[in-house]
């Protein structure tokens, strides 16, 4: 835990505190009395769009954090610990008989929706009996597999029943109550697609809905009488989410002031924005790992020395800076630094191409008949890397193919459309050799539909790995509650992973934000970029000349 | 005789092609008197269009009149004028019709657009008095109904009423010179003829000058009173018309007489001048007409002859040597080779 | 004419029928389904997709998926995008005002810009200023759009505001229909502003069809001005330009105008990347996504709205033709 502390203060720019109750909020340099912090419009660059405001259809990243941090209040939060801490509701209690679990909210009295009505207990129900009624067609449903039922005690107190299971709160941390007065009438069929979603929503949080223009912009406004118990008003009084796919154009926006955050900077982009003196670089951790897949199945990796062989052949160290110009770590388990069971015990496997030689040899792939590539029993060490069109993926096939022909390794490298690369590797045939993709999830894993045996076959085992003692610890975490016991389950599942190479892991991605100077106190992290948007103020002076301020 | 309304003298038109140059009009002068009709005759490549095209400023590079022209209407020096002077004439004082009105009608105006144009330019009419203008241009051209044609495009108008409104269109500012060039040879004969009567009428009604330029002396005959005869960019006989018929000084204009179909004679074939129009790029020296011409002796193989005359004018030495009008070649003059 | 048109209409149908039944099954052919956008997301089980699939219908045979969607379609119902859960005709009614405009703008862009040089080549041919204007044509010709694009946001939108006293009136934005005030300003703020937005992608988009309309303009008023009714208009003493601009350019126009018809598909292809490049929220930008995300439905609409877009360019050349020129007349 302290460790993900330290890579927070070691990515971010500004070191500040974000506390629900607490209203007195520090910044980097204080001159700026907290009074005239408020107004202006900061406007944020995305460079993809997010698709509604509808919590029962939305599936994108982007809208989640619109949801859960601009529009709509979640019942909890993480801090910056990546602790649970009250939000929408003021606080929870658990009882718990082994066999059931129940869970109930105190909901805060003052939070009204935007036309006026207040959100109540009745709008949490309304919300989880949809989500359950929707069952499959909820894109997140497997969030709430373990929930069984959800009963309202009195307007501001809800009660779940659910199975006991590990971060059973974690699911409200990214799901906002929805309407139950407004979208209560809507038939099942229909929730999905009501124009609620993307015409007219109507939320609860920090900034009230003004506009969409779909694939253009999101426009917000600040709720002025926003509850100080959850952060009160926001300083800045419109935020506006644009939506720029391409980077170069996101770029020139940054700089000619149109914009005054841009979300996800290229690395190759990094350097310019930093020698921009009207604008800064923020970087931060993010969940996202990038990988190489083996497909097991295939004779050349099929053998775990062979995959280690394989990771040890290549040069992760240079691939990130190269690719990434620095911005990431060399990566070695599937639980992140950040996450709370990440085993820093261990070390990546290191670039040594003589013992990746040397397990080549052991395992009987040599190089007989002199042509550069091994070959055993007439197989040639020969495979095709594939990965999306993406710059950065593209530049990690080329390297990963240079790296591995010193050690007797033919890559084909070749790049599919997403969807197809989709298709492939998920397709019942399997019909691929290996594959780079970057993997983000939520911060309760379930690492079962990756790397547990499975028949038949999941979506997700592309890897084709089978180890009964991995599945054994899987299912054990996945029922412990106690974080002290599931601990060393993890560490050990984690050290199995590191010696069996289903994938060889290839760095923790690093995110950079380009920041315009005169935007304030902005704080990103392995949560999210929206997590202080009610902190986020302009300086005075350098406001864009429009609407009349509004401060309070 | 009243002062001319039209002198051209000395004009030389040449055609400047990079190191060539092409004499084409080669030191022509003519004059035209009120109410004349003179009538332009040769065969194709002699001149005769360039010459007009000359007097009307319609020429451009790499065609150049040449220093020392003059071309004289009334008092004004046309060769001296800027274009925007040239342009307050053309349509106005002097018009000038072509040989192919199908394609010297623009496809896309109107006829009626097109006569009212020039009126309104020159005149400064409004879009009610021009339209008004070419109604009655065309109706005076012999358009029937032309309250209704006025609004017709060209291609809805047959050859010979394509001609009157271009004639309508040429007139319709009433100018003092009509230069016509070729204005029937793409129209059936029937239909020539119609033409023709009309321009007389016209210019006889109107009280204009007129040059009519055809390669068909029988054509000009017909319309003019007198008449050029023009040979290697230069003119060869000028009189007035009945008298180059009945005793044609040159001997080009002889050739171009027999070779006119006659009802009192009954040829197996029409004789035609022999040897064909030299080119502009290297003219003949000495007589320009000397290679084709079954008197030529050696004088006219060394010296090129002047125009000389009073009333009925040539350029050939036989004036000086009228004894010679011997043919020395072997055959009749202009006899089929 | 009205008959002609109509006739022509007509005829289109079983045209569109033809082009959209090919995009059905390219579509189908193509690996992957709509279910696939979720294929990559990690927080989306396995249970989700397959139930997402049979919601759609997507696990029934081609024919019946065909027949269906052909059902709904003859009946006007665009149906639902997959990918973004709203009524496509709703996505439609936000986005083809916005191509309209762009592609409306560069086609007018492309032929005054390219006229205007043409007729000046034409003019002024074998001129210095005519070399200098074919060379640049050649040039800006031969640039793809995309670089293009981004060339143009480089240095009208980047460098533009780097540069001291580099002229405001060459500043523009890099993106976007409107500026973030735009909803704070008067009626011609707002109009000025609109401009202001439309004029690098509507360039970027226009400029290379814009060089190849000036070719074109250049040999056919060089055909033009040697006709006959030229000399003929010359010796009614109208003066220079005004033979060019009323005499010899209408007739000019006719073989251009052609170039409508055939501009139109060109400029909605590269409406595809230059609205991507500005972020200009258009049916470029939706058809490309659509296709991305396996959105069968939304892939089939634009592909309709873009056929139909075609189809209606040709028949305005037509009608365009018929206009300018009176010989033309539709039975």
């Amino acid at each position: 835990m302290r460790r993900a502390l330290k890579l927070v203060a070691l990515v971010a720019c500004v070191t500040a505190c974000i506390d629900a109750g607490d209203r007195s909020r520090e910044n980097d340099d204080a001159p700026v009395p907290e009074e005239l912090r408020f107004g202006g419009t900061a406007v944020v660059g995305f460079l993809a769009e997010a698709s509604s405001m509808n919590e029962f259809a939305s599936n994108d990243i982007n809208s989640d954090e619109l949801q859960s941090y601009v529009l709509f209040t979640t019942l909890v939060r993480y801090d910056e610990d990546l602790q649970l801490v009250p939000y929408l509701a003021e606080s929870w209690e658990t009882t718990s008989d082994g066999e059931q679990r129940t869970l109930t909210f105190h909901l805060r009295h003052a939070v009204k929706w935007h036309d006026g009505a207040p959100t109540t207990a009745y709008d949490v129900a309304f919300t989880f009996d949809r989500i359950k009624a929707l069952g499959r067609l909820f894109p997140r449903a497997a969030s709430f597999s373990n929930y069984d039922s959800a009963v309202v005690q009195d307007s501001f107190t809800v009660t779940f029943f659910l199975k006991p299971h590990p971060g059973f709160l974690d699911p409200w941390s990214f799901t906002s109550p929805m309407p139950q007065h407004i979208l209560g009438d809507v038939p099942l069929a229909e929730l999905q697609q009501d124009p609620f979603g993307s015409v007219s929503p109507v939320g609860n949080g920090p900034f009230r809905f003004v506009e969409h223009r779909p694939g253009d912009r999101w426009v917000f406004e600040a709720t002025t009488d926003f509850p100080e118990a959850l952060g009160g008003r926001p300083y800045v009084d419109r935020l506006v989410y644009r939506i720029i796919p391409e980077p170069t154009t996101m770029l020139a926006e940054l700089m000619s002031g149109e914009l005054d955050v841009y979300l996800g900077v290229a690395p190759s982009q990094v350097e310019q924005v930093e020698s921009s003196p009207t604008a800064r670089v923020l970087r931060y951790e993010t969940r996202i790992y990038a990988f190489i897949n083996w497909n097991a199945r295939r004779p050349l990796f099929a053998d775990p020395a062979v995959r280690r062989a394989l990771t040890l052949g290549i040069d992760r160290e240079r691939l990130v800076e190269a690719v990434r110009y620095g911005m990431g770590e060399v990566a070695y388990s599937p639980l992140p630094p950040y996450h709370w069971a990440h085993n820093s015990q261990l070390q990546p496997l290191p670039y040594d191409p003589d013992s990746a030689r040397a397990l080549l040899d052991a395992a009987g792939w040599v190089d007989s008949d002199g042509d550069g590539v091994r070959e055993r029993d007439g197989d040639r060490a020969s495979f095709e890397l594939i990965t999306n069109s993406n710059p950065v993926r593209e530049d990690v096939l080329e390297i990963v193919a240079s790296d591995l022909a010193t050690v007797g390794v033919e890559v084909i490298p070749r790049v599919l459309e997403a969807q197809t690369l989709g298709a492939t590797i998920t397709g019942s045939d399997r019909d691929f050799d290996a594959f780079v993709l970057g993997w983000g999830p939520q911060f309760e894993q379930n690492d079962r539909r990756i790397f547990g045996c499975a028949t038949p076959e999941g979506l997700f085992h592309w890897a084709g790995y089978c180890n009964p003692r991995v599945d054994e610890l899987l299912d054990r975490v996945a029922s412990l509650e106690d974080r002290a016991q599931a601990l060393p389950l993890w560490f050990e599942y984690q050290e199995i992973i590191q010696r069996d190479q289903p994938y060889t892991f290839l760095y923790y991605e690093t995110r950079a934000i380009g920041i315009k100077n005169r935007l304030r106190a902005v704080e990103m992290d392995v949560r999210g970029t929206l997590i202080n948007v009610n902190d986020w103020w302009i300086e005075p002076g350098s406001r864009r000349q429009i609407a009349a301020s509004r401060s309070p | 005789m009243s002062p001319p309304i039209l002198t051209v003298e000395q004009l030389r038109t040449y055609i400047h092609r990079g190191e060539q140059t092409l004499r084409a009009v080669d030191g022509v002068s003519l004059s035209l008197h009120a109410g004349e009709t003179l009538g332009i005759v040769g065969e194709s490549g002699c001149g005769k269009s360039l010459t007009c095209l000359s007097i009307m400023g319609l020429i451009e590079e790499p065609v150049r009149i040449e220093p020392g022209s003059s071309i004289r209407l009334h008092d004004r020096e046309l060769s001296e004028l800027s274009l925007r002077e040239l342009e307050t004439i053309r349509g106005n004082e002097i018009s000038m019709i072509f040989q192919e009105p199908m394609t010297s009608l623009n496809p896309v105006w109107t006829v009626g657009d097109q006569i009212a144009e020039p009126v309104r330019i020159h005149r400064r009419a409004d879009a009610g008095e021009a339209r008004a203008r070419a109604i009655e241009m065309l109706e005076l051209v012999g358009f029937p109904n032309p309250e209704e044609r006025v609004d017709s495009y060209p291609h809805e108008l047959s050859g010979g009423m394509q001609q009157r409104a271009m004639i309508a269109m040429a007139l319709a500012c009433e100018p003092a010179v009509l230069i016509a060039d070729e204005p029937t040879t793409a129209l059936d004969v029937t239909i020539q003829a119609e033409i023709i009567d009309l321009l007389a009428d016209l210019q006889r009604r109107l009280g204009m000058a007129m040059i009519f330029v055809s390669h068909d002396l029988g054509v000009v005959s017909q319309i003019a009173d007198r008449v050029a005869v023009m040979y290697a960019g230069q003119v060869v006989e000028e009189g007035d018309v009945g008298d180059m018929f009945r005793r044609p000084r040159h001997p080009y204009t002889e050739g171009l007489l027999r070779c006119l179909p006659r009802l009192d004679r009954k040829v197996a074939r029409l004789p035609v001048i022999p040897g064909d129009v030299p080119s502009p790029r290297d003219w003949p020296g000495g007589c320009r007409f000397h290679p084709r011409c079954a008197y030529a002796w050696e004088r006219c193989l060394s010296a090129a002859p002047a125009l000389t005359g009073e009333e009925h004018l040539s350029r050939c030495w036989l004036e000086e040597e009228p004894e010679r009008r011997v043919p020395s070649r072997a055959g009749e003059p202009g006899a089929d080779s | 004419m009205t008959s002609y048109l109509l006739r022509r209409l007509l005829y289109a149908v079983p045209l569109l029928w033809g082009i959209l039944t090919l995009v059905f099954f390219i579509m189908h052919a193509a690996p992957g389904d709509p279910s696939a956008m979720y294929l990559l997301n990690p927080n989306v089980s396995q249970e989700v997709v397959e139930q997402i699939r049979s919601n759609w219908g997507l696990d029934e045979p081609l024919a019946v998926q065909y027949w269906s969607w052909l059902v709904n379609f003859a009946s006007g119902d665009f149906g639902l995008s997959l990918a973004q859960q709203r009524p496509i005709s709703a996505i439609l009614a936000d986005r083809i005002p916005n191509t309209l405009l762009l592609s409306g703008t560069a086609l007018v862009l492309i032929f005054l810009i390219g006229i205007a040089l043409g007729v000046i080549q034409a003019v002024r041919q074998y001129s210095t200023l005519d070399n200098v204007l074919t060379f640049g044509a050649l040039l800006i010709y031969s640039m793809p759009t995309f670089w293009l694009g981004l060339m143009l946001i480089l240095i009208f939108a980047h460098l533009s505001y780097q540069i001291d006293g580099w002229p405001e009136l060459l500043r523009f934005p890099a993106s976007g229909t409107t500026s973030i005030q735009y909803d704070m300003l008067g009626f011609f703020g707002k109009l000025g502003d609109r401009i202001h937005h439309l004029i690098l992608p509507a360039f970027a988009l226009g400029v290379g069809s814009a060089a190849s309309v000036a070719r074109y303009t250049r040999s056919s008023m060089l055909e033009v001005i040697r006709q006959d009714y030229i000399r003929t208009a010359r010796a009614k003493g109208v003066p220079g330009h005004r033979v060019i601009m009323k005499h010899a350019l209408r007739n000019a126009m006719l073989p251009i105008i052609t170039l409508l018809g055939l501009y139109l598909p060109f400029l909605l292809s590269g409406s595809v990347l230059v609205e991507y490049v500005f972020a200009w929220p258009g049916m470029g930008d939706t058809i490309i996504k659509a296709i991305l995300q396996r959105d069968y439905p939304l892939v089939m609409a634009t592909s309709f709205v873009f056929a139909v877009m075609v189809v209606i360019g040709n028949l305005l050349a037509d009608v365009l033709y018929a206009v300018v020129d009176p010989r033309i007349r539709y039975e």
